[in-house]
């Protein structure tokens, strides 16, 4: 429901609840009131009547004593008083209980007036016919004075006990007044706090978020205490409640490995909030999360870069000796074909090769084919030096050969092999390359027979979070320093560039945590899987355009 | 959690504040029911019912007598039958000029009809003329107002009643000896039964009518009177009451003065005077039935008023209650004989 809505229906509520109130109390009153009007009218024109009967029956007297016409009108005058309250008592009505008796003294009226018409009438020829007349005539007066007042009595008698009852009704109306004011103020206070809440908690929670933001804090964690304040779901042991420091760590772990889990919740903390702040609410939230993703994107970017640049620092570091030692090569095989040196000449060639392939931009990738072409002329520099203990056997999938690849990775993995794999074996060492296609991936493969390696080391070589601070100068000393375990592999740096080095370049190359995989077990030797797919992914470019430059 | 607690007390108070304006509408409505008894019939209405209903009057001899209460019992649901209403009024205490002054004011207040008690009364008996002649029917009842025009009368036959007592008294008394009377009042009714009295006891010149009172129909003056005729007539075999309330005093006296012997009898039987009979206090009573009275003569006005002609008089039974038929009537599941609390003037 929308605040809007809320409002719109709970004030139009609370008005119309106090109306209803107000009419009713003054319906009750109304009621009361009428009830009273109609009794109190009902006396008077009783009491009325009664003095009217008194009045004409006194100006009959005096007419009778002086007969004259003022005297005459007069009488008339008050004998038609006299009927005109006669009718009046019956268009009042009667009290049904009472209809006979009050019949019984509109007639006594009739039989008055009628009597003092006829006295009036005889009062000039036969005198002592009106005297008798106006005998019976004073006689109904009395009757109709004694009647008057029982009636009242009667009237009153029926009336006392319902407006008793209506005395109680009124107490209990009075009470049930006094809850209602208190229930409804209660009601009101409960609506507006009600109405208040959804309108400042989203406020609070907005507000929280938007301070921890401001303070540099993540998302994850205000949105995780906002999902807990909002589903009552909080759990003692909850891992983000610890401390501070730890459960900002932990969010970030959280925020790198699953960046999606965060949102997901988010949009369920949300859900139920369909108000208007609601949707604000969820705004600000994807805003924050976009923020969030645009700023890894940066940071993934920027480690990329990094990387590139020591490559390149380390390529810089040995590019003067390559110049000259390229210069140096090129005469050196001449002067070996000269002197009939064959195979001297072709090695010279080989590694001059190997150098020149070394001296080229390395941020851009290369294809599988060029990579395969370097890590040959590679070779056979190597079983020139090793002759027959080492077997280098290919198996290469024409395939797979197109395939872009970053600059200097198979060929350091072979290389790895070589130094490390099979150094120590006297003879029967086999170093295996395998290129094949499955599906879009290219699936490179390089095997040797040679030492292995433990499972410890084998996670560490997986282990890619490359942490800057925790190799301070990797380029400066490529030796392994101290390292608790001297196995060959534990080594990071070799031949200028690490194992490592390669797994990471590859991973953000294709931007797959799968990419790269290592099965080895000590003395059985080990055996590196790159996986790459035939069309590179879909980033604007590996290297940020100011590289470019 | 919060949030239910909150819905759950905002409902809860909503709840309360209907409960609350459901009173409110309910004292309302009570208010407007009790209001309603208040209202008048409306005019015109009230008018046509009016001319169309009968009213009548009944004029008793005294307002609070069980007697009197009976007959308008009768007539009152006589009057239901038809549609007619009945207004019962009569003096507090016994009053021939005050029931002649409430003859007046029916008259003048324009009644239909009229149901009174004759009074043996010049005077009376003009004013029912006057009634007559002004188109208002009247009938006498429990006792006769025979020289006016009136249209019937209703009632037990008093000089019959009278005989009956004679009989009564010479059964029980022999043919011999002294014999009290207390009148009620000097009403036709008791005149007649007197008469009626007299002649079986004139048969038997050895039983001797020794003193009349009258008691006024009132208890305490009986046991006065009764008192006063043992003083001066020690040798009285019976007292008879010839009003509702005279045997009970009549017996009450017997009681102060030891005159075991003394046989008491009475009309009607008012009070405890079933058990005064089962302890032989009371020799015998005759019992009326006002209730037919009432029932009987209501009958007979609306017949007249229909146009029908009625015969003049209508007497209604009577009923001898002594000890043997106060036991049947205890034995029987009901006799008609004996209509309990009953009684006379």
């Amino acid at each position: 429901m929308t605040i809007r809505a809320k409002l719109l229906i709970v004030i139009p509520l609370l008005v119309l609840a106090a109306n209803t109130v107000i009419f009713f109390l003054f319906r009750s009153s109304a009621l009361v009131q009428g009830g009273y009007d109609r009794m109190m009218n009902r006396i008077l024109a009783y009491k009325q009547s009664v003095q009217s009967a008194d009045e004409s029956l006194q100006a009959l007297y005096n007419y009778l004593l002086d007969p004259g016409p003022e005297l005459l009108t007069e009488m008339e005058q008050l004998n038609d008083e006299l009927r005109f309250s006669g009718d009046t008592l019956h268009q009042l009505g009667q009290l049904p209980s009472l209809a006979s008796q009050a019949e019984g003294y509109l007639n006594l009226i009739d039989t008055l007036a009628e009597q003092e018409r006829q006295a009036a009438e005889a009062a000039s020829a036969t005198p002592k016919e009106a005297l008798a007349q106006y005998e019976s005539a004073e006689k109904t007066a009395g009757f109709i004075r004694e009647e008057g007042s029982h009636l009242v009595d009667l009237e009153l008698g029926v009336d006392r006990p319902v407006f008793l009852q209506i005395q109680r009704e009124n107490e209990r109306m009075n009470r049930l007044g006094a809850a209602v004011i208190a229930v409804q103020t209660l009601l009101g206070v409960g609506l507006a706090l009600w109405v208040s809440r959804s309108v400042t908690d989203p406020v609070g929670r907005l507000v929280r978020m938007a301070r921890r933001i401001s303070q540099g804090m993540p998302l994850a964690e205000p949105a995780d205490a906002a999902l807990t304040a909002g589903r009552a779901n909080w759990e003692p042991d909850d891992p983000n409640a610890r401390s501070p420091t730890g459960s900002v760590a932990q969010a970030h772990d959280q925020a790198q490995t699953n960046p999606g889990a965060q949102s997901r919740s988010d949009a369920r903390l949300n859900a139920s909030a369909k108000d208007e702040l609601g949707i604000l609410t969820n705004a600000f939230v994807q805003m924050i999360e976009s923020l969030q993703a645009a700023a890894d994107r940066d940071k993934e970017r920027l480690e990329q870069d990094r990387f590139v640049k020591e490559l390149e620092l380390r390529a810089l570091q040995s590019q003067i000796q390559p110049h000259f030692l390229f210069n140096s090569l090129n005469v050196l095989s001449k002067l070996a074909l000269l002197e009939g040196a064959e195979r001297t000449s072709d090695l010279i060639v080989s590694m001059s090769k190997l150098i020149r392939y070394r001296l080229r931009r390395l941020d851009e990738p290369v294809s599988l084919r060029d990579e395969l072409g370097h890590v040959m002329e590679y070779v056979a520099i190597q079983q020139a030096r090793f002759g027959s203990r080492v077997r280098f056997e290919t198996d290469i999938d024409d395939a797979a050969l197109p395939a872009r690849i970053p600059a200097l990775t198979v060929q350091p993995l072979v290389e790895n092999a070589f130094v490390h794999g099979i150094e120590s074996m006297e003879a029967g060492a086999v170093i295996r390359l395998a290129i094949a296609r499955e599906g879009g991936d290219a699936v490179i493969e390089v095997a040797d027979n040679g030492a292995g390696m433990d499972e410890a080391i084998r996670l560490a070589l997986l282990q890619l979070d490359y942490e800057p601070e925790a190799q301070p100068q990797p380029q400066a000393s490529p030796q392994p320093q101290a390292s608790p375990q001297p196995h060959p592999h534990a080594a990071p740096i070799s031949a200028g560039l690490g194992t490592r080095n390669v797994f990471r370049r590859i991973q953000l190359f294709t931007g797959r945590s799968d990419a790269i995989q290592i099965r080895s077990e000590p003395g059985q030797g080990t055996t590196f899987t790159i996986r790459i797919p035939m069309t590179p992914k879909e980033e604007p470019a590996d290297v940020p355009p100011i590289d470019r430059g | 959690m919060k949030n239910r607690i909150w819905n759950g007390a905002l409902i809860l108070l909503a709840l309360l504040f209907a409960g609350l304006l459901a009173g409110f509408a309910m004292t309302v409505q009570h208010t407007r029911d009790l209001t309603s008894q208040l209202k008048p019939e409306n005019g015109a209405e009230a008018a046509a019912t009016a001319g169309e209903r009968t009213r009548i009057a009944l004029i008793s001899q005294e307002q609070d007598n069980p007697f009197w209460q009976s007959v308008e019992a009768g007539a009152a649901a006589a009057a239901e039958r038809y549609g007619m209403e009945l207004e019962y009024m009569g003096p507090t205490r016994i009053n021939p000029s005050e029931q002649t002054r409430l003859l007046e004011k029916a008259i003048a207040e324009g009644f239909d009809g009229l149901l009174v008690q004759g009074q043996n009364d010049l005077a009376y008996a003009s004013l029912i003329d006057q009634a007559s002649a002004s188109g208002i029917p009247v009938l006498t009842i429990d006792a006769d107002e025979p020289d006016s025009a009136r249209a019937a009368y209703v009632g037990t036959d008093n000089l019959e009643a009278g005989r009956r007592m004679g009989e009564l008294v010479v059964r029980s008394v022999g043919d011999k000896g002294e014999l009290g009377v207390l009148l009620g009042s000097e009403a036709s009714n008791q005149q007649l039964r007197l008469e009626g009295f007299r002649s079986v006891i004139a048969r038997h010149p050895d039983l001797v009518i020794a003193d009349v009172r009258t008691s006024n129909i009132s208890r305490l003056q009986a046991e006065e009177q009764t008192e006063d005729m043992l003083r001066e007539h020690p040798d009285l075999k019976a007292v008879i009451g010839f009003s509702a309330l005279d045997a009970l005093g009549i017996a009450e006296a017997a009681d102060h003065r030891q005159a075991d012997g003394l046989l008491v009898f009475g009309f009607d039987d008012p009070g405890n005077t079933r058990q005064e009979i089962g302890r032989g206090r009371i020799a015998a009573v005759i019992v009326q039935q006002p209730g037919q009275i009432g029932e009987k003569a209501v009958t007979l006005l609306h017949d007249y008023m229909q146009g029908k002609k009625i015969e003049e008089l209508h007497y209604t039974g009577t009923a001898v209650l002594d000890r043997a038929a106060l036991a049947a009537s205890e034995d029987g599941v009901s006799s008609q004989a004996c209509v309990p609390l009953e009684s006379c003037p």
